[in-house]
């Protein structure tokens, strides 16, 4: 009950009080954007939930059991780096094979995914934090939920705004990342709201 | 040739400065520059990161070979990012603190790779260098300028000076997640003026730089 | 051919680059890992002496660290300690470096790689807030205020002091005096509650209730009360008169968070249940939600038992001393409780004593005349109406003994409570009967 309850706490935090986008401020530029509409917010999230949880299924191995005991930590930036970017490889070539469906939907996001801040920060920071195998997956689908949470409520907010008469020299930036700061100040509400779960 | 490459670097701190034009490197930007001595630390971290990959990737341009140049360079700038890090850890503890996680993600800063890909792998390496210290510049200028705001209104220091007067309390959202987007829009609204009233267009987002722009759909739509 | 150009040539490239990087990065790493550890180390021993006056070098100690501590050093020219412990604050953990004189006070606080809010919870990280705690010791810490609108952090902040205080014990050896958390002892309690009661006779009750007869002119009931920190639970004493009505609730024990659910124990608090019967009506400590929950259900839970005190239910009657004692009259009741009877009453006239005793969900009256022989059994309190009859039949075959040894076997509801009352009785009557003169 105890492992339940703390992977519980983690999987909250990642999507709530810890939002990868609004509170740690990564995945911004697929989160500017490819939030307009909304079907491009989800086929974005559920690609890069796909490449996080593969990610890190790949990297935790590693970390633990290659770079540790040899003492190669110094190696993980380039290591991590580029096991994401095959992975991101391999999983479109996979894709546009076996599931051609799925890659006319998303394959058009998974490059913008090599570089997006999100999939390598939660990599790292599941080291960082020195969760288990278990505890990274959580933190990870929590970060890739929290994306996807956060992209979708944002592209409702964005699509309001479109209809909008704004000043012209906020029109399309600006305008988006004002909306941001407002959606981030909501979930700033969650504070706390880990802390209250359980008791 | 001299000359020239000086409008190189003058490029990037004004015509197309990667946070404020090109809109590139979005992440750091946000997170921070909370303070302004961590939005400086982060600029010269990612100013050296770009100038050592910018320099590399000229010098190797001829011999990496097209299909597997993305991964070349992805090594290369992780490697630069490993060992800038070591060195500020080393001689800037604080700082390596103050920039936590967000040192290794220099290595995917759309901006150096972005770089990497429209200038440094067709021209010179001395070209290229001023493209990157240009580059760095116009990036650490414009976190400088967003730090200083945030701080000024998020804490009332700069740089950890006091400048507001105690009494006043400070409006510390701004130092906050929200702060910051509110911020950099505000930022992006007044270049935008400015530009108007040049009666200059603003330069389609930066698509150019960002390495999957051959990938992207949204490529052709001038940006995302 | 082609195949080679076009496949080898660029996996061999990516290679070499890949190898000539790592061998870089190889050597920077050894170049610089030097540098690093010192520069750690050397930042992490000027902390140190920041935080511990007149400290001139540090060797860490091997102590067993609890929830919390994260190192202890000791300053080798017997200063005192640097104890370095970790807290949860607002925007996450942090770490907070403490340095503790020989003496047992607080030298200077440092708080480390902390995410707190600009302008409130990093408040508590400047010096001017670290000042107030110099001189300061494991008891009196927690009366320096906290910051305002920084709860969350003050409340850590606090945690973490404590934290380091028990380390500082356990690797100094000396002892710890516990803050004074406004708690009292039980004595002290009792003696509030009902300053001319000189005897408290101790029963116990049920819900996990203690009780402590105060001479026949109340009850102190004590009971655990579960607040916010479940692990440590509080512990209250609620004092109480004959007719159930609350003279007063004390705090013995309170680990609840300092500032917070702390208030709970004062009388601000504690003062609402004073003269109630019940807990409606109570208001709850704002912000402390949970620890007033705590305690108002351990007090609804005291008064809900309190029926079944000794003394308590159902009191002799006319009719029941009737029943029990035909014939006697001038009832009095004793000059003191006797420890397990609810009520002992003596008659003057035809002499012999009625004791009410309760077992399990019986309370039975029995009357006894001068030898000791039962003369009535009545049952005042029985938990199956339609089976009363058969019961009370059975109640009566101690009529004429002088024990409930002889008890015969019955398949009634509650007949080995019966008989346990009965036998009871006994046992009171011959504490007692030196009253009946």
């Amino acid at each position: 009950m105890e492992t339940f309850k703390s992977l519980l706490v983690i999987l909250i935090t990642a999507i709530l009080t810890q939002n990868f986008i609004l509170n740690k401020f990564l995945g911004i530029c697929p989160f500017l954007g490819v939030s307009k509409k909304l079907d491009s917010s989800v086929g974005m999230s559920v690609a890069v939930i796909f490449v996080m949880l593969m990610s890190t299924a790949v990297t935790w191995p590693i970390q633990t059991y290659l770079l540790d005991p040899y003492n190669l930590g110094y190696l993980q930036t380039v290591i991590f780096i580029l096991i994401i970017a095959a992975l991101v490889q391999l999983i479109e070539i996979i894709l546009k094979k076996y599931i051609p469906a799925l890659h006319q939907a998303l394959g058009v996001y998974l490059p913008l995914i090599t570089t997006n801040c999100a999939v390598l920060g939660v990599t790292i920071l599941n080291i960082t934090e020195g969760y288990g195998f278990w505890e990274s997956m959580v933190n990870s689908l929590g970060a890739g939920l929290g994306f996807m949470l956060a992209m979708v409520l944002f592209s409702g907010v964005r699509s309001r705004a479109e209809s909008d008469q704004i000043p012209s020299c906020f029109k399309g930036m600006p305008i988006t990342l004002i909306a941001a700061s407002i959606v981030a100040v909501a979930f700033m509400g969650f504070n706390g709201v880990v802390d209250g779960l359980f008791k | 040739m001299k000359q020239s490459n000086w409008k190189v670097l003058l490029n990037g701190i004004i015509k197309e400065n990667p946070v404020l034009i090109l809109v590139l490197g979005t992440c750091p930007t946000l997170a921070l520059t909370s303070l302004a001595v961590n939005a400086v630390g982060m600029g010269i971290a990612a100013t050296l990161v770009l100038l050592c990959s910018n320099m590399a990737i000229s010098l190797l341009k001829n011999i990496i070979p097209d299909k597997v140049r993305i991964p070349c360079y992805i090594v290369l700038i992780a490697g630069f990012v490993t060992i800038v890090g070591f060195l500020v850890q080393a001689y800037a503890p604080s700082i390596y603190d103050a920039l936590g996680l967000y040192l290794p993600l220099i290595v995917v800063n759309c901006i150096i790779l972005g770089r990497a890909e429209m200038f440094a792998n067709k021209n010179t390496v001395l070209a290229s260098a001023c493209d990157a210290i240009g580059m760095g510049l116009g990036f650490t200028l414009a976190l400088l300028v967003m730090g200083s705001i945030r701080e000024i209104l998020g804490a009332g220091t700069w740089f950890g000076i006091q400048i507001i007067p105690e009494s006043v309390t400070p409006m510390s959202i701004m130092t906050q997640p929200p702060g910051g987007f509110f911020v950099f829009g505000v930022l992006i609204a007044l270049v935008n003026f400015i530009l108007a009233r040049k009666g200059k267009k603003r330069k389609v987002s930066g698509c150019g730089g960002c390495p999957s722009a051959e990938h992207c759909a949204k490529a052709s739509e001038g940006g995302c | 051919m082609k195949l080679t150009k076009e496949f080898l040539i660029p996996v061999a490239v990516l290679t070499v680059i890949c190898l000539v990087v790592s061998a870089a990065l190889a050597f920077t790493y050894q170049a610089t890992a030097p540098v690093i550890e010192e520069a750690k180390n050397a930042k992490a021993n000027e902390a140190r002496a920041v935080v511990l006056e007149g400290a001139s070098g540090f060797e860490k100690m091997d102590v067993t660290m609890p929830e919390g501590g994260v190192d202890c050093y000791k300053e080798t020219s017997g200063a005192g300690y640097v104890i370095t412990v970790t807290t949860n604050g607002y925007g996450g953990a942090f770490n907070m470096m403490v340095g503790i004189k020989a003496d047992g006070t607080i030298s200077g606080i440092q708080m480390m790689d902390h995410q707190e809010t600009p302008g409130f919870g990093a408040k508590l990280a400047e010096e001017s807030y670290a000042a107030g705690y110099r001189g300061k010791s494991s008891a009196d810490f927690s009366d320096v205020a906290g910051v305002a609108g920084a709860t969350i952090t003050s409340g850590a902040y606090k945690k973490g002091l404590g934290t380091a205080f028990e380390i500082y014990g356990a690797a100094s050896g000396n002892a710890v005096e516990v803050p004074a958390s406004g708690a009292m002892t039980l004595e002290d309690a009792q003696a509030q509650l009902f300053p001319d009661a000189t005897e408290f006779t101790e029963f116990a009750a049920e819900e996990e209730i203690t009780g402590y007869q105060a001479d026949g002119l109340g009850y102190v009931a004590v009971r655990k009360a579960v607040g916010y920190h479940t692990e440590e639970p509080m512990k209250i004493a609620v004092g109480l008169d004959q007719n159930g009505v609350i003279l007063g609730v004390i705090m013995l024990e309170n680990h609840e968070t300092q500032g917070l659910g702390t208030q709970v124990g004062d009388a601000a608090y504690l003062d609402q249940y004073t003269g109630k019967d019940s807990v409606d009506g109570i208001t709850a400590v704002a912000g402390a939600t949970v620890s007033s929950d705590g305690v108002k259900g351990a007090v609804r839970r005291i008064l809900e038992q309190f029926p079944s005190f000794p003394g308590q239910g159902v009191k002799l009657d006319e009719e029941s001393l009737a029943a029990i004692l035909p014939g006697a009259s001038g009832f009095e009741e004793a000059a003191q409780p006797y420890e397990g009877a609810d009520q002992v009453m003596f008659a003057s006239v035809r002499s012999g004593a009625a004791v009410s005793v309760t077992s399990g969900e019986v309370q039975a009256a029995v009357g006894f005349d001068q030898s000791g022989v039962i003369t009535g059994v009545t049952l005042l309190s029985y938990p199956d109406a339609a089976a009363l009859d058969a019961a009370q039949e059975y109640a009566s075959q101690f009529v004429g003994q002088t024990s409930a040894d002889a008890a015969a076997a019955s398949e009634i509801a509650h007949a080995d409570s019966i008989r346990d009352a009965v036998a009871g009785a006994v046992s009171v009557f011959e504490a007692a009967k030196g009253e009946l003169g």
